[in-house]
């Protein structure tokens, strides 16, 4: 994931100031990132266009 | 008096009631072990010698005059530093607030003290419960091998537990931070099930995925614990009304006939360090030497069940933190800080996603709990690693086992069943349908007096 992208993202949409000494770690975190989105973006084609309201979540 | 680290709360519970052992004595000895070996184990962030103290010199005067309160009267208990008592520095292990003094009581700290237990002091963890220690504070050892990592984020609570600092300590666990220590330090780690623990006056993670629970010598002691710390909490909205835990759910067998134990055999054995694979089979074939039944199971959800976990988590704790991020960026430590700034990357879709598969794998378990009694994996798939190279990781995934449990909110536990070639713990996981607690600790009970491992103790020469 590009880096740019993640600085606009927070100090555009998110409301913070982007901290340079975080670039290094976050371009390694944000490979993980990518991964969890685009699996989850899979998963959810799985979920029917039902009608019934859906089950975010109740504990257990 | 035996030595604490043989020591555990059922026996000397017994020994209390009958006035053969007096609380005093009992801390006594647990603060002369923690004066001898904390320096190399690094277990407590807070020390409550003179509370403690005075906690155990009252219990001796009430079991005296009559008025024995149960099986925790009288019996030394750490805390996790996430869980408040009022007037004690809590730091969270982490710097970022690190002169904060609650001014209450954590529900679970109230709940021990009227079970009459002693609190001796504030253990040590991962910084927030997450990644690894803040280095201000420096690793909690194993006290296996003082070069491996503990387990976390619990970590002074699981290598405290097995060197004898206390009889038990309260964890929090998010992803198995009760079980995780549990199992690479050689002790027993119970998360119960999502609402049976109030986690008022304790600070979150993942409101969604944090549990309190205990660590312990065996199994029933993890009964007698969560009898004393579980029940309805008005403070806590996830605390549900009709459960009431009771420890006579858990029971002592010394057989498996009849019960079912299912085995998700691809999900386990696809990244498998070879020694827990071993002592994994072991424990399979003690369970039905016990007269089980082994069921190999195919759950496909799991395989991107991870996913909608880290949304969960990580969106969670980034929307604790972002403030503190921003405004207090100094406090944090170096590894965990990057971690917890990716939660702002998540989407609101992909955290509704993520709840909604989340829902779809509840549904799933619930017709697998239809086939199986319980279902087991080893802990944590690798041997502890070494500090050193654990360090450099950017990958938390070692928790491919425990986080099942924390997503679907379902009880687990975490006992030793066997030892790798270099002489470490290896754990096993059973996890259970909710509520269903009694049944999780009862065949852990089996297993453990039946092998044994609980009474195969560390060389604690090294810690001197």
């Amino acid at each position: 994931m590009n880096i740019e992208l993640l600085k606009n993202i927070s100090n555009e949409i998110n409301g913070r100031t982007f901290d340079s000494a975080l670039e290094k770690q976050l371009v390694l975190y944000a490979k993980d990132l990518e991964i969890v989105l685009n699996g989850l973006r899979e998963v959810s084609k799985e979920f029917p266009l039902a009608l019934e309201p859906a089950p975010i979540y109740s504990p257990v | 008096m035996e030595t604490v680290q043989f020591m555990t709360i059922a026996d000397t519970a017994e020994q209390l009631r009958k006035k053969e052992l007096s609380p005093v004595e009992l801390l006594k000895s647990t603060f002369k072990r923690i004066n001898k070996y904390e320096g190399k184990l690094n277990t407590f962030i807070t020390l409550m010698t003179e509370i403690a103290e005075k906690q155990a010199l009252g219990a001796e005067k009430e079991i005296l005059s009559g008025n024995y309160k149960g099986a925790l009267h009288g019996i030394p208990v750490s805390l996790k530093d996430i869980i408040a008592y009022a007037n004690v520095p809590m730091t969270n292990g982490s710097r970022v607030n690190p002169e904060y003094i609650p001014s209450t009581h954590a529900t679970v700290t109230e709940k021990l003290l009227d079970s009459g237990a002693v609190i001796i002091g504030k253990a040590h963890l991962h910084e927030y419960a997450y990644k690894g220690p803040h280095p201000y504070y420096g690793w909690t050892k194993n006290p296996w091998d003082l070069s491996r990592v503990p387990g976390g984020s619990s970590s002074g609570s699981g290598s405290g537990v097995q060197a004898g600092f206390g009889l038990a300590s309260i964890g929090s666990d998010t992803g198995g931070s009760i079980r995780m220590p549990a199992s690479l330090c050689g002790v027993v780690g119970l998360k119960p099930t999502y609402g049976r623990v109030s986690r008022y006056g304790v600070t979150p993670l993942s409101w969604t995925l944090d549990h309190i629970g205990p660590l312990t010598r065996t199994c029933e002691d993890a009964a007698i614990l969560l009898e004393a710390i579980s029940g309805y909490d008005t403070k806590d909205d996830s605390s549900y009304k009709d459960l009431k835990w009771d420890s006579n759910e858990f029971k002592k067998n010394t057989s498996l006939k009849g019960k079912r134990i299912g085995v998700p055999e691809s999900y386990i054995f696809d990244s498998l360090h070879e020694d827990t694979a071993i002592a994994f089979q072991k424990a399979l074939k003690s369970f039905e030497y016990a007269g089980a039944e082994i069921i190999p199971l195919e759950i496909p959800e799991l395989n991107r069940l991870r996913e909608a976990q880290s949304t969960i988590l990580l969106s969670e704790a980034y929307s604790f933190h972002m403030h503190n991020l921003e405004e207090n960026a100094d406090g944090y430590g170096p590894n965990l800080r990057p971690a917890f700034e990716t939660g702002q990357f998540y989407t609101a879709e992909s955290y509704i996603q993520a709840q909604r598969y989340r829902k779809k794998t509840m549904q799933v378990f619930k017709e697998i709990f239809k086939k199986v009694d319980v279902i087991v994996t080893p802990t944590f798939p690798d041997i502890a690693p070494e500090i050193e190279s654990y360090e450099k990781e950017v990958s938390f995934w070692r928790g491919k086992f425990t986080f099942i449990a924390n997503i679907l909110g379902l009880p687990a536990l975490s006992l030793p069943c066997g030892l790798s070639t270099e002489n470490l713990p290896i754990g096993l996981q059973i996890m259970g349908s909710p509520y269903s607690e009694g049944e999780v600790l009862s065949i852990g009970s089996v297993f453990e007096e039946q092998e044994g491992y609980y009474k195969v103790l560390p060389n604690e020469s090294m810690w001197e």
